[in-house]
């Protein structure tokens, strides 16, 4: 489904994705995690085919795929129910009111007046209405509240059972090792490993260990300074 | 340190240099260029006290508009000890040029009633923007016509239909309802400014051209839909005005097209902004210089590809 050969990018040359190589089957579920800057995004917007990679390639369907970002953002001054009915298709399955018995959108009310986390639900089920073969999901969970998490987590089991290949990026590692296959770690735009999720909260300890260590000293520092 | 004043005037220097690197060096010339013959017809144009005035009350009118659609509230808030010089020194830039042909053609008067605008509206307290409702607004616009359903609530659909009855109550009057078919133009192209989320792009096409062409063919049906029965009805009051009023529907709807052509051409989602709105702007005040009046159709025919290869990436991707 995504086959990606020896990527590389950069912005303004200052190199973010090197020398990436990664093979998603279809029905996969894959995990992007990584510290900020670390290239998730740039991955996946190079995977959804928005972004040009300088070297090697990523062989996607584009036409098949549908992307959430960080912070979705709609025209201001439309209500859910009409983003949802415009997205829409009459030859899709997707209920609006069935969906929102689920989500509990105020869908009458206009966009603007939502909350981040309300328009992060409505761009989760946009992103299921859309009913695309594979699924780029940009932080998912952020701005979510536990519910909504727990929504999520539930959903996305039903998705990859249809077939649908899953991307999914997070900060919060519980949520990947929740909901993912494997999981792919990236550090400064290369790949450290892709982990089975039995594996990852070993490498989750380890990192958070070690950002502990490196950090308490410099944060004294600060401190006694200020 | 440099003083607020200052500060400021940087910021939007950088903002301008940013918006004109963003079109590239032949069009900020042709931009330079519409810009000096603009105000080269302005300096002919506000010759008597009467035209000062009429030039400056047109500026006047901008400002408390400008002033009203701030989106930098919190930021005047927090910098709550400076709000005045911040806004003075915001207003007094944008009205620097009317400001200098007054000066220049001897309206100190209409001068001196723009800059006392300019100041009186830094005192008119800006509120947040309260919870809007959107019961009931705008059900009648097809759902396809999704940047209309936005753009109605936005301007306010009671001003579009007094607009609208105007133009027909006074259809007997010569040239006013065309006058008012180009600030319903203006009006409707105000509704391609912002730029839709990338999902949407794909919803029903699986083509950029497609998307673009359909989107072309939806909105121009639907304006025609608005705009032909006034200029028909314009015609039955004025039937030797024909060809005027052939060739300003011809015009209009190129204005639109073209706003739509270039929103695309610099697609770029999440932006609320960009150099689209430069080339709205253009495409609306060239109806009255008479040299720009084909430059909504050139800039459309040169856009158009444009459009499409911006919107490529996002239909087939970019690998």
């Amino acid at each position: 489904m995504v086959q990606i050969e020896n990527l590389s990018f950069a912005y303004n040359k200052v190199p973010v994705l090197k020398d990436i190589s990664l093979s998603i089957a279809k029905g996969a579920v894959l995990g992007l995690a990584g510290l900020n800057g670390a290239g998730k995004t740039t991955l996946l917007e190079i995977i959804a085919g928005y972004l040009k990679p300088i070297t090697g390639s990523a062989n996607v369907d584009q036409i098949k795929c549908s992307y959430l970002e960080t912070q979705p953002f709609f025209y201001s001054n439309i209500t859910g129910k009409e983003y949802l009915s415009f997205i829409t298709r009459k030859d899709h399955s997707f209920s609006i009111e069935k969906w929102n018995d689920v989500f509990h959108l105020p869908l009458h009310e206009l966009i603007e007046n939502y909350s981040s986390g309300m328009k992060k639900k409505l761009a989760i089920m946009g992103i299921i209405a859309l009913e695309r073969e594979l699924i780029l999901l940009d932080e998912p969970f952020n701005a979510l509240d536990l519910e909504s998490v727990e929504i999520v987590k539930l959903i996305l089991p039903i998705l990859k059972k249809q077939g649908k290949t899953i991307i999914i990026t997070s900060h919060i590692l519980s949520t990947l090792t929740d909901t993912c296959d494997s999981i792919c770690y990236l550090e400064n735009g290369s790949i450290k490993g892709i982990y089975s999720k039995q594996q990852f909260p070993g490498l989750a300890e380890e990192l958070l260990s070690d950002t502990s260590n490196r950090f308490q000293t410099k944060i004294d520092d600060a401190f006694s300074n200020s | 340190m440099h003083s607020l004043a200052a500060y400021i005037k940087e910021i939007r220097l950088k903002q301008v240099k940013r918006e004109l690197s963003a079109l590239g060096l032949i069009y900020s010339l042709v931009i330079a260029a519409v810009l000096f013959f603009a105000i080269k017809a302005t300096v002919v144009s506000v010759t008597t006290f009467r035209s000062q005035l009429i030039f400056s009350l047109i500026w006047s009118a901008l400002l408390p508009t400008i002033h009203f659609s701030r989106k930098d509230i919190r930021f005047l808030e927090i910098t709550k000890g400076s709000t005045f010089q911040f806004l003075f020194t915001d207003y007094f830039l944008l009205s620097l040029i009317p400001l200098c042909i007054l000066c220049y053609c001897g309206g100190f008067i209409a001068a001196g009633f723009l800059l006392t605008i300019a100041i009186a509206v830094c005192f008119i307290p800006v509120s947040r923007k309260s919870r809007k409702s959107a019961i009931g607004e705008s059900d009648f616009i097809p759902k396809y016509l999704i940047e209309w359903k936005s753009g109605v609530r936005k301007s306010n659909k009671i001003v579009l239909l007094v607009f609208y009855i105007l133009a027909i109550a006074l259809s007997f009057l010569p040239f006013f309802s065309l006058f008012v078919c180009w600030i319903i133009t203006g009006i409707i192209c105000g509704f391609y400014q912002s730029f839709e989320p990338r999902n949407q792009l794909r919803f029903h096409h699986s083509e950029p051209q497609n998307y673009l062409n359909y989107k072309i063919k939806i909105a121009a049906i639907n304006y025609l839909k608005i705009i032909a029965p006034l200029m028909f009805i314009y015609l039955l009051f004025h039937p030797d005005q024909w060809i005027i009023i052939g060739t300003a529907l011809f015009l209009f709807l190129s204005i639109l097209v073209f706003t739509l052509v270039a929103k695309y051409a610099y697609y770029s989602p999440g932006e609320t902004s960009g150099p689209h709105q430069i080339y709205f702007t253009i495409g609306l005040l060239s109806l009255f210089i008479p040299f720009m009046v084909p430059i909504p159709l050139v800039l459309t025919m040169t856009h158009y590809r444009k459009a499409v290869k911006r919107l490529s990436p996002y239909f087939y991707g970019s690998n």
